[in-house]
């Protein structure tokens, strides 16, 4: 001891050498720590992906296509086609043409009466302004036809066009193909025309160019970009443009058959909705353009109108409601003598928006125009050609036996369906009874409705097959899915905290020697033992799901018993099961058993509300009768009363589902107070931000620039781009702007808008938030203050020990919320990106849920739930409500794919889909990003970062194991209820939703909250304050 | 932690004290609820007879003028009810005096019943607030939430008035106690008044069925689940007494 003594100051600055040494280490291992909980997180969301897929490919149906092409010549020597009745045919699509925009609609006269009520008027906007087609069908019943046209669901164009041409049905897994559709190879009446050397003609959506281009004359092929709805013109008038020319008389040798393409009314629904007057403009202008060609086409031309699909009450399309799927059939031809075969005037019945006026399957138009063509029915064929369509009694016989052949042939040539023998035995029954009829007209009708029923017999059984699961991939999904959730909950919730940091090392290595050893070992199963109706992609994605399985449990299983863990569970319900983890778990699993039943998934909506303000009343309870000083306790009421409020309030913002019925009111219009209230929230809600971080008196030196600044600033301009989009968009306004500004001008500001603050919301706001924005001010004044913060503000300056601190005290302002009032100014970056993509009144929603999310922190501050269950899973929860009241249901219908145009004119590929990203998974981003604000919020610099890690991640995994059980319910009960009516309509959106957001999660949580946010935040406050 | 197999390497445990329920206990002295409440008068189940009742009465067909008329049937019962409750009970302070101010008891029982009744009345706003906010429809219907409001408040907060004898400050420890849940369970009305809560929150998850009941239209689940709550909570409290 003495003779240190005089090596006294040595010992000293060794010491501060070994400190700062110790330092070092310590935020070497803070910064290595992240890395282990990256690459496991990474790992993790590797093998759901690879679950999802998995039950998705065996899910969504498939078809076997035959690559046969039908010939004209049929094995006897007799012929399969007809004799050509038109040498040219005009076909007309008019884009979402519902049935009763074309019918005569009565409504005022017998709403006068009071037989009806409102809802059953004639609307002025979409009815009655189109009256060519019935005027024609009745003036010249024998050289018109106008028919209900059926189409199968999905009612999204490019699978409308596949069943229009090939006359087979069309799949779910092609619905999410709109945006690239991909050419056709199966047989269809285009390919026909063009074996048969007919020209075809085509102008217009530019959706056939992308199924048919090979069939189509390359001279006169002019398409136009579809899927650009806020363009209503641009299509239709140039299909105006390039069809009159080619259907005058000197020009119409140069085609044979000639298709235009009309998107005009289908854009102003999606846009405007039907009660609108630019549907009134559109079918008025369709009703001009149809008489034109009218007296264009000469005698020997066939002239077809039809709708591709309806549309519902707001204007869009996709689902299978009557109003999308009833669309329009219209036939006419100059031909001298009756070219078309009329029933009786009973049959066509336009009482009551035509409910019950004769209707025809879109597939029967396939055989129709082949047959009328002079051509072979395409071999995939299943419609029956439409009787109206042919001139006699014989000639419908021949359609329906040729039609009833076909359709054999492709059933000797499929290998799928050839389960019910029954159609075999109609078959030869018909046959015999067609080749032993003389011409007795009696009989004729009953052989003809013989062939109908022998056809419609056949659809509907293939229709059952089709709807056909490959339930081996489905379990073999869910297996993967339920064997990430245990690992999942073992990670998060089994294994102690202080083994989780040692251990994720030793994950990298299994993880990646397990799955390289389970792609070798599955590579190897494949070639050697080739197991049948296995793809080599399965096979691989099997083995390498096993591996990172096993590469998670070998090192578990190296250091813990099974029984240890489970042990460990059960004591987390033993000792940590208070009533607010009792509520979360209890509301997980409500939240689970809603995929039992349809009802629930369709009221989804208010059943979060039910559990949101649950959780608010629980808090409310805890915050008045909790032990906790008074101020604390007004607080904490006073956060809860927000909280719950709120929630009541954002739930009056909602989008209705079809099948949520009359009971439900929507909300989710733009209206012009919506608009006017986001120039208000412009100034409220960072205002309000400012309240809560002056609580914790962090509203310093960032703050201010970046919440009342720039946030204010983004948010006016926001403001700016959606009344812009209001005043465009709104009658009266338009015309009264127009006299000074035209809208063109308008367009380019709200392009030029949109883009300035997409680009500082998400490049250059995440950028200076990288260069590590502190909220925090150093006073010097104040003398007063404890010398524990005084201490804290020397972390930087080594030189210093806290003893040889004689100047005045420095406090520093901000201190207690260092880490939460920095991170919070990452999600206001993307609140405001997700601002601007999102409709008014869900900007409105989405302003609820920053304040919800602040209220809900001190709150969980104040009532200690930081380390709580509950917390992670109100976190979700809010983040369902807030994807519900921004306008979306678990619909595809609900998609607000308007939004895509936001930023760019047509779709280019990464800014379109992001803005409908953002749109459509705001909430969720918000929500997921925002979740270590449970940990960081009010959290003053710590000497253990890698505890605050811990929790962090804790509350991550928790999150993610609330959206993986969700996902496994939603997915295991959609796949038992695979043949329940409403599979298609309400379970199986709802599974794409589940399976949607557990990718959101999985890349949301793991990239940004924990590699870009936490990890960058963690590190810097440690760097900084950290000693 | 001690189930941990020792495997040779080093680790750090730090051991927290974690509160239990009886060190809890001396910080807070135990609450109790006044009162004895093993009579079997408590269980006349009345709330039963009044529910069933309302459906043979066609709650179904017309439920706004069904649960008016309800509401003044249990409002009559109720006030039986409480001076039974108040009777039996003894939840008076003055307990061993009963037998020498027989008629001056009287007075001040029907006085606390009655005091009890308005004041659970004047919390029928109150409970319409909270159900709106539990997600009561806003777009029509109003009346019937209001009345449901009406039923509710007098199930739960008369009943509890009456045997905390008006006294906000026992009623309020009692809340604040850390074995709350207990209390709840061993007394026949708090857990009366609880299952009745619980009961008209679980009686929302029958409604969006698509079954097309006319008992799924609005307020009558949720009244059902409270009044079945009720009774249920009545039986399980008064049990769990015994146990």
């Amino acid at each position: 001891m003495d003779d240190l003594h005089p090596a006294e100051p040595v010992r000293k600055a060794l010491l501060q050498q070994q400190l700062q040494v110790r330092t070092k280490i310590k935020h070497q291992k803070l910064k290595s720590s992240f890395v282990g909980y990256i690459v496991v997180l990474t790992f993790l969301a590797v093998l759901q992906f690879i679950g999802v897929y998995f039950f998705t490919l065996g899910f969504l149906l498939s078809r076997q296509v035959l690559p046969n092409i039908a010939l004209c010549a049929a094995e006897n020597g007799a012929s399969n086609c007809m004799d050509a009745r038109f040498s040219k045919m005009v076909v007309v699509v008019i884009d979402a043409l519902r049935f009763d925009f074309v019918i005569p609609v009565e409504g005022a006269a017998e709403a006068a009466e009071g037989r009806l009520n409102v809802v059953d008027l004639a609307n002025p906007y979409f009815h009655n302004n189109f009256p060519v087609l019935w005027e024609l069908a009745q003036e010249e019943p024998a050289n018109a036809v106008l028919l209900k046209f059926m189409a199968d669901p999905p009612t999204t164009t490019l699978q409308r066009l596949k069943g229009l041409t090939t006359g087979s049905l069309p799949t779910f897994i092609d619905a999410g193909s709109n945006f690239n559709g991909d050419a056709i190879l199966e047989d269809n009446w285009l390919l026909q025309l063009h074996a048969n050397e007919k020209r075809v003609a085509f102008m217009g959506d530019d959706t056939w160019t992308a199924l048919f281009d090979q069939y189509l004359c390359p001279a006169l092929n002019f398409p136009y970009e579809s899927l650009n709805v806020w363009d209503l013109h641009t299509v239709d008038n140039g299909v105006i443009e390039h069809m009159f020319p080619l259907l005058h008389p000197q020009n119409s040798t140069q085609w044979d058959v000639l298709i235009g393409h009309f998107l005009g009314v289908d854009h102003a629904g999606h846009r405007y909705g039907p009660n609108h007057h630019a549907m009134k403009d559109k079918l008025a202008q369709m009703d001009s353009v149809i008489r034109r060609i009218i007296s264009e086409i000469d005698d020997e031309t066939l002239l077809v109108v039809m709708g591709d699909h309806g549309m519902d009450k707001t204007g869009n399309h996709g689902g299978e409601s009557p109003d999308e799927l009833e669309s329009t059939l219209f036939m006419y031809s100059k031909q001298k003598n009756t070219a078309f075969c009329r029933k009786d005037d009973s049959f066509y019945d336009t009482s009551s928006f035509g409910k019950n006026y004769r209707q025809v399957n879109q597939i029967d138009l396939v055989p129709t125009i082949s047959l009328l063509m002079g051509l072979p029915i395409p071999f995939n064929n299943l419609g029956f050609p439409i009787e109206e369509a042919f001139g006699s009694v014989e000639e419908q016989l021949r359609a329906g036996y040729l039609t009833t052949q076909q359709i054999m042939r492709y059933r000797n040539e499929s290998t799928e369906v050839q389960g019910n023998p029954e159609v075999v035995s109609l078959y030869s029954k018909l046959t015999d009874l067609y080749n032993s009829l003389e011409d007795g007209s009696e009989s004729s009708t009953a052989l003809l409705e013989g062939f109908a029923e022998f056809q419609s017999l056949f659809l509907e059984y293939c229709k059952g097959l089709w709807a056909k699961f490959d339930l081996v991939l489905m379990s073999l999904g869910i297996a993967v899915l339920i064997l990430s959730l245990t690992v999942l909950t073992t990670y998060s919730r089994s294994i102690p905290s202080v083994r989780v940091l040692t251990l994720s090392f030793e994950f990298i290595g299994s993880f990646i020697a397990m799955s390289l050893l389970g792609l070798v070992l599955s590579l190897s199963i494949y070639v050697v033992l080739r197991p049948p109706a296995v793809s080599l992609k399965t096979c691989l994605l099997t083995g390498c799901a096993a591996g990172i399985t096993i590469g998670f449990w070998a090192p578990i299983m190296d250091r813990f018993s099974i029984l240890w863990l489970w042990h460990q569970i059960c004591d987390f319900f033993v000792y940590n099961l208070n009533f607010f983890s009792f509520m979360g778990l209890f509301f997980m699993f409500l939240h689970c058993l809603i995929f039992a039943s349809n009802s629930f998934v369709v009221w989804e909506d208010k059943l979060i509300l039910l559990f949101i303000s649950t959780v608010g009343f629980s808090c409310l309870y805890t915050a008045a009768f909790g032990n906790m000083p008074r101020a604390q306790k007004i607080l904490g009421i006073a956060h809860s009363l927000t909280f719950i409020v709120l929630s009541r309030i954002v739930t009056m913002i909602n989008l209705c589902r079809e099948e949520q019925g009359s009971i439900c009111i929507p909300t989710f219009k733009t209206t012009w107070w919506s608009v006017l209230l986001l120039f208000l929230l412009a100034f409220i809600v960072p205002k309000i931000i400012k309240s809560f971080y002056k609580l914790s008196s962090s509203y310093h030196s960032a703050a201010p620039l970046w919440i009342e600044t720039g946030m204010t600033f983004l948010m006016l301009m926001n403001a700016c781009y959606w009344s812009l989009e209001f005043i465009e968009n709104d009658d009266y306004l338009q015309k009264y702007v127009s006299n000074w500004l035209s809208l063109e001008i308008i367009k380019s500001f709200k392009l030029a808008i949109a883009r300035i603050v997409l680009f500082i919301a998400l490049i250059l706001a995440n950028f200076s938030w990288t260069r590590g924005p502190l909220c925090v001010k150093i006073d010097f004044s104040r003398l007063s203050t404890s010398t524990n913060e005084g201490d804290a503000s020397h972390g930087s300056e080594p030189s210093e020990s806290p003893q040889e601190s004689e100047r005045p005290a420095a406090t520093i302002l901000g201190y207690e919320n260092v880490y939460g009032s920095s991170f919070f100014l990452l999600v206001i970056n993307v609140t405001v990106a997700v601002l601007i993509v999102t409709k008014p009144l869900g900007a409105i929603s989405i302003c609820i849920l920053i304040v919800q999310i602040l209220s809900l922190l001190e709150l969980f501050d104040i009532l200690e739930l930081r380390r709580n269950l509950i917390a992670p899973v109100t976190f979700g929860l809010l983040g369902y409500q807030h994807f519900f009241s921004t306008g979306h249901q678990a619909t595809l219908s609900s998609i607000q794919w308007d939004v895509g145009f936001l930023t760019t004119q047509s779709i280019v590929f990464p800014f379109t889909h992001l803005n409908i990203l953002l749109n459509t998974f705001g909430s969720f981003f918000i929500v997921c990003i925002s979740l270590p604000l449970i940990t960081l919020w009010r959290l003053p610099p710590t000497a253990k970062p890698i505890t605050i890690l811990s929790q962090i991640v804790t509350n991550v995994t928790t999150l993610m194991t609330y959206q993986t059980m969700t996902s496994i319910m939603s997915f295991v009960f959609v796949a038992h209820f695979r043949r329940h009516l409403m599979v298609w309509k309400v379970f199986a959106p709802r599974f794409m939703l589940s399976a949607l957001l557990l990718i959101v999660f999985n890349v949301t949580l793991t990239l940004v909250t924990m590699w870009f946010s936490t990890r960058r935040l963690l590190t810097q406050v440690n760097r900084i304050f950290g000693k | 932690m001690s189930l941990v197999r020792p495997r040779g390497f080093k680790k750090t445990v730090s051991f927290t004290v974690q509160p239990t329920e009886s060190q809890e206990e001396e910080i807070h002295p135990s609450v109790s609820i006044p009162g004895l409440y093993t009579s079997p008068l408590l269980l006349p189940m009345h709330h039963l007879l009044i529910i069933i009742g309302l459906f043979k009465d066609g709650l179904t067909q017309n439920p706004l003028r069904v649960m008016v008329k309800g509401a003044l049937v249990l409002l009559a019962v109720q006030l039986v009810y409480g001076y039974v409750l108040s009777v039996v009970s003894g939840a008076d302070s003055n307990k061993e005096k009963r037998g020498k101010k027989q008629s001056r008891n009287f007075s001040s029982h029907v006085a606390k019943v009655l005091v009890a009744t308005l004041v659970s009345l004047l919390f029928t706003p109150v409970a319409f607030v909270v159900l709106v906010l539990f997600g009561a429809p806003l777009y029509g219907y109003l009346a019937e939430t209001y009345i449901l409001g009406v039923h509710l408040s007098l199930m739960i907060v008369q009943p509890l008035l009456i045997i905390f004898g008006m006294d906000f400050e026992q009623l309020y420890s009692v809340a604040k106690s850390a074995t709350v849940f207990k209390l709840i369970f061993t007394n026949p009305i708090l857990c009366s008044s609880f299952f009745c809560v619980l009961g008209t929150w679980l009686g929302v998850v029958p409604i969006p069925l698509d079954w097309d009941r006319p008992w799924q239209q609005w307020p009558i689940t949720l009244l059902a689940g409270g009044y079945g709550g009720c009774v249920l909570g009545l039986l399980i409290g008064y049990i769990s007494q015994y146990l």
